[in-house]
């Protein structure tokens, strides 16, 4: 460890991608290990190019409506039945996991980002810091998400992007307090009290030695965050802010069943189903993530 | 530790402060005003009507004057008086607080007794069955959307089998532990399974990562019992992140049970706020705003207090 | 002594024995109520006051016929029966002559003092939001214990429709007009006191209001012979559903779509008509309207041909309400049943279009003069009913060259922009009242006239129609004008009207004298009646 000390500049940037391009394929032959993981991502894929190649395979249209179709069971005609307009449940599960996937990855992508990024700044930095980004957080946490949603619906369109947006800016606070909680712990360790006082970069330090150690908690953060955004998603149609009918999404596809999910289950099976197995899909994979940037394995 | 507490308490007040604005700004901004409730009916209104309504709740005056109103009588301890009740809204909300936080008590400590244990066994027989199904069932629990769940136990304990009440907290006139219990039973267990469900992942994630940690391994090492080792050193060092969750989702008290409420007719502060927010009976709004956020200012300070037992090195200045 | 012993014994017994005779026998009805009310004071509510018609009686009030009946006065006033007299100076006197040996619940007598308290109270707040009625009675005069002589301006058809309720004057007479509005004890009970059937018991907030029978009630002892009402607030229509299914309540109000679905024993559903109606509204005014797509009754008319309004009927509303060709419901003797709305006929649609100038463009939307036939929809969120129909409109619209897209918003934003005028097209649904005045809704929107039209459109015929058949109380005379303004209405095509709204309600086969009432006074008009067996 002497080379660092007298060279610490270049000696960091060169160790750096040397390590990360070594430490990138030992943890690709750790995910891969993982066989849960790969098959996660395989499904993950495969929902994803079923959706997107929506208009090639649908044997609908999304919104062609049928009223003397109405809430019909799944048979020949319509694989998974119609909904309470008589559409073809099948064809609207294809064109809404198109945004529900879209929204339900890159929103919690965002907030997870977005609250690793101001957690990390707060616990690693501390005092000052971490005092003003935190009461920047109990601000954020204390505005109501209702209101702010229809403020946000009346003033400004609802596109993908700022769906997108909004939600992750609405989901980014538990991340943060959850990262900079761990930090404050994790950097009195003292691997990192020595490394800074080897005169590390903060950068690197927060890099390689904080980040692996609540990489867990950040992606447990993230896959929780999909579910809660494809939910919150149908949350914000039934507002006025999410996407608007006839376009499908698996969120307010369910929230269209609610009033005959007893007598029609199948209206809510399918959409459930589609965001479940998203989920478990994100979680497994999640987890070979988990395994993958674990140093001790 | 005492002088960090004093101070981050004085922090709050103008914090507080702060927040007021912002809150007031927003469901001020929102469109709509507190005569859409008599629109709604459908029915005929006279304009003028609507007119002498506003201005006899005096929202036709300028913003930062209904704010100075507001902020003037909230200094004097009065948080004003309801648009829709034309009652005290501190009265509105204390007559709510006992059934709210019978039911989101019960359904935490549920949900922390089911969470940690889960997360724990689920971390120290990793890739289990048990880690399976546990996990498995985490993950149906938070794609099933709450109303969902709700409905259909509903649809089974009321419906079918006629065991449980649909709605309420008691029937009337009947005072027993018994009948309170069937009344919560629904709505909490709803509510507490979404908690279970986050909280037991995190659990389980921070619990992975403290197990590979080299001192748990030296405690293993030599030889001390392992349930000792997991109690001792893992569960509190693997605290912290689920200490964060928890703090802010009990922050989250008045407004993270909007759902069951409305579905199980329970009547808890989450439905008055929508309510109010329907109605837009600005003072009810932000006096349920603002004891939500002063929940979680204070939440955010006993979390970061909890950090300091858990782990010691963590100190405050 | 031990013939004591037994005595005391067997009437001990004989007194339980009747306790518990008299505990079975108690009846307490369970309704599952959609709403929490925000006052109980009627006149300074916002909302539609059905729970508070159990307890206060008003001088009249609706049947199940669309009929005013007499309540606390013996006989509605008319020119027929001499109860209305026109003045030398052209105003009308109208003579209440009101029942005798009414108390109020707290054994107070009930007099004319009350009812011209009430006027007082209502002149005195202008916040009532039909004040403007009431500002046409210009005098009072308490002629004796039971009888009010009131000087109207004119004559008006709505004048058998005001006080739907009286104000105790002997609970709030001390107070200020501004005090009584807030005065807590009679907003929430316990001293929310009238003649009715029923007394206010209790309360608790977000769950359930409570009325017992009122022992001294004045139609006699007899009544009602219902014990207690018990109506508990549950806001989510699946959860009412569940619970009205689980057996534990008597009556509740659900959907269309849930009406085949009631199959719990004991239960049926009784389709209650209502003077709903269901319409397309256009907005024809600036600054958020498109005179250039809707200001052509062509163009409005070519609507109906364009939209299958028996295909939404009996197919997406399941048979459960009817098609409505004009705003008044058939349930009134008003509804002009020789009005025929051209049937579903999309080529009928595109040859009106056509000659209105619009020819489909290149994508196959239509264009005229550059302009793409394409609008925006502005949906109230949360109202899946509506968002539906807008939804099958959207798609049959299409198939005749027109381009919507959706909007929504939620309900207090919505009536905002609606009522300045800031949409394109709305779903809309009027509640009329009973005496079937059109100018409330359809009237020309000027300074002088504070009508509920917020289209934009202005006819001067039909304003003058509808101005005329206010101020005409006699039927024979009034029916013509309206038929003739219904024509209009359907002629001109300003609404699109699409049905008139039913309401399913589920009423346990124990519930007798339940008869129902589409008006704003609701189902509870004579549940002094009800019985449950």
């Amino acid at each position: 460890m002497a080379a660092p000390i007298m060279e610490p500049q270049t000696a960091e940037v060169e160790g750096i991608t040397a390590a990360q391009r070594s430490n990138a394929r030992i943890a690709w032959d750790k995910f891969r290990k993982h066989k849960l993981a790969v098959a996660s991502t395989c499904l993950l894929l495969a929902i994803a190019a079923l959706c997107f190649l929506a208009p090639l395979i649908a044997p609908y249209k999304f919104d062609a409506i049928d009223l003397r179709n109405i809430r019909r069971p799944p048979s020949a005609r319509h694989v998974f039945g119609t909904d309470g307009l008589g559409r073809d449940l099948f064809t609207r599960l294809l064109y809404g996991g198109r945004i529900s996937v879209t929204i339900g990855l890159s929103a919690a992508l965002l907030g997870s980002m977005l609250g690793t990024l101001i957690g990390s700044a707060a616990g690693y930095y501390g005092r000052g810091v971490d005092n003003l980004l935190m009461r920047l957080t109990d601000l954020a946490y204390s505005i109501p998400t209702l209101p702010l949603i229809i403020v946000i619906s009346a003033y400004a369109g609802s596109s993908i992007a700022s769906l997108v947006a909004i939600i992750g800016f609405l989901s980014w606070m538990t991340t943060a307090r959850v990262v900079r909680g761990s930090i404050l712990s994790v950097k009195e360790n003292e691997y990192v009290v020595a490394a800074r006082a080897l005169g590390f970069g903060d950068l690197p330090i927060i890099l390689r030695h904080i980040l692996p150690n609540i990489g867990n908690s950040i992606i447990i953060g993230t896959t929780l965050g999909v579910g809660n955004a494809i939910i919150l998603e149908s949350s914000l149609s039934f507002l006025g802010m999410g996407v608007n009918p006839p376009t499908p999404t698996w969120g307010n596809m369910l929230m269209d069943s609610q009033a005959t999910m007893a007598t029609e289950p199948w209206l809510t099976f399918f959409p459930g189903m589609a965001i479940l197995m998203t989920v478990l899909c994100v979680n497994f994979i999640g987890d070979g993530l988990q395994d993958a940037l674990d140093p001790t394995l | 530790m005492a002088r960090y507490i004093v101070k981050r308490i004085a922090q709050m007040i103008p914090l507080l402060i702060g927040i007021s604005i912002v809150i007031f700004g927003i469901i001020q901004a929102a469109p709509g005003g507190p005569e859409g409730t008599l629109l709604d009916r459908g029915m005929f209104v006279d304009p003028a009507a609507i007119d002498a309504y506003r201005a006899k709740l005096g929202v036709d005056k300028p913003l930062y004057l209904q704010y100075l109103r507001w902020a003037g009588a909230m200094l004097g301890g009065d948080m004003g008086v309801s648009f829709q009740t034309q009652r005290p809204v501190l009265d509105m909300i204390a007559e709510r607080l006992p059934d709210t936080v019978r039911l989101m008590g019960i359904s935490f400590a549920l949900a922390f007794c089911l969470a940690i244990p889960l997360g724990v066994f689920s971390a120290l027989r990793q890739y289990s069955v048990f880690d399976y199904v546990s996990t498995g069932l985490a993950f149906v629990a938070i794609a099933m959307p709450v109303f969902w769940f709700g409905l259909m136990l509903q649809y089974l304990f009321s419906v079918r089998l006629q065991w449980l009440p649909v709605a309420g907290t008691a029937t009337i006139g009947v005072d027993t532990l018994l009948d309170k219990l069937k009344h919560i039973a629904m709505p909490a267990t709803v509510l507490s399974l979404t908690y279970v469900a986050g909280w037991s992942r995190y659990m389980r994630s921070s619990m992975l990562v403290v197990l590979k940690q080299d001192y748990i391994r030296t405690a293993h090492s030599k030889g001390l019992l392992k349930k000792t080792v997991i109690v001792a050193h893992a569960l509190k060092n693997a605290g912290i992140p689920v200490v964060s969750v928890i703090t802010q989702d009990i922050a989250r008290i008045f407004s993270g049970a909007v759902i069951t409420e409305t579905i199980f007719g329970w009547p808890g502060i989450g439905r008055m706020f929508i309510q109010a927010m329907s109605a837009r009976d600005y003072p009810l709004l932000m006096g349920i705003l603002m004891m939500g956020s002063t929940m979680v200012v204070a939440f955010n300070l006993l979390a970061d207090i909890i950090y300091g037992w858990l782990d010691p090195r963590i100190s405050f200045k | 002594m031990r013939k004591k012993t037994v005595a005391l014994v067997v009437l001990l017994m004989a007194l339980c024995a009747v306790g518990a005779v008299q505990a079975q026998a108690k009846k307490i009805l369970y309704v599952a109520f959609d709403r929490e009310n925000d006052v109980l004071n009627q006149f300074t509510s916002q909302m539609t006051c059905d729970i508070q018609q159990n307890v206060v009686e008003g001088l009249v009030i609706t049947n199940d016929k669309n009929e005013f009946i007499p309540v606390l006065a013996k006989a509605i006033p008319t020119l027929e029966n001499g109860g209305i007299k026109k003045n030398a100076d052209g105003s009308y006197d109208m003579t209440w002559n009101l029942q005798q040996g009414v108390r109020w619940s707290d054994g107070v007598e009930f007099t004319a003092e009350d009812v011209a308290f009430t006027l007082d109270f209502i002149h005195n707040t202008p916040d009532v939001y039909n004040q403007s009625e009431y500002n046409h009675i210009v005098g009072a005069k308490v002629v004796d214990k039971y009888t009010i002589v009131m000087k109207w301006d004119g004559l008006y058809t709505f004048y058998d429709g005001l006080f739907e309720a009286i104000l105790p004057k002997h609970v709030l007479g001390k107070l200020s007009w501004a005090e009584i509005a807030k005065y807590e004890p009679y907003n929430r009970g316990p001293q929310f006191i009238g003649t009715g059937p029923f007394m206010f018991k209790e309360w608790k907030t977000g769950e359930y209001i409570r009325l017992v029978r009122n022992p001294n009630y004045w139609r006699g002892p007899q009544y009602p012979k219902i014990d207690e009402m018990v109506f508990q607030f549950i806001p989510d229509q699946n959860a009412r559903f569940n619970a009205l299914q689980s057996g534990r309540f008597h009556i509740g109000q659900i959907e269309a779509t849930q009406v085949k679905n009631v199959k719990t024993k004991g239960l049926g559903v009784k389709m209650v008509p209502s003077n709903v109606f269901y319409c397309l509204a256009f907005n024809v005014a600036a600054p958020g309207g498109r005179p250039e797509l809707f200001g052509d009754a062509r163009v409005r008319k070519a609507f109906y041909y364009a939209i299958d309004r028996k295909a939404i009927v009996d197919q997406l509303l399941e048979g459960t309400v009817k098609i409505a060709d004009s705003p008044i419901p058939p349930s009134s003797a008003y509804h002009n049943a020789g009005l025929k709305a051209p049937e579903y006929d999309p080529a009928k649609a595109k040859k009106l279009l056509a000659e209105a100038g619009w020819k489909p463009g290149k994508d196959g939307v239509l264009e005229k003069d550059g302009v793409r036939f394409s609008f925006k929809w502005l949906n109230r969120a949360g109202r899946a009913d509506r968002i539906a129909i807008a939804q099958v409109v959207q798609a049959q619209l299409r198939e005749v060259g027109i381009e919507s897209t959706m909007s929504e918003i939620d309900a207090a934003a919505w009536s905002q922009k609606w009522r300045s005028f800031n949409y394109e097209v709305v779903v809309n649904g009027w509640f009329m009242s009973s005496d079937f005045s059109l100018t409330n809704f359809y009237h020309t929107r000027d300074g002088a006239n504070g009508s509920n039209n917020f289209c934009g459109f202005s006819n001067p015929e039909l304003d003058r129609i509808m101005l005329q058949s206010d101020k005409d109380l006699g039927f024979k005379s009034r029916k013509p004008l309206l038929d003739k303004a219904q024509q209009i209405l359907l002629d001109e095509a300003y609404n699109v009207f699409l049905y008139y709204r039913d309401s399913p309600w589920v009423v346990s086969d124990r519930l007798a004298n339940f008869r129902g009432s589409g008006t704003n006074f609701g189902n509870w008009w004579n549940t002094w009646e009800w019985d449950l067996r």
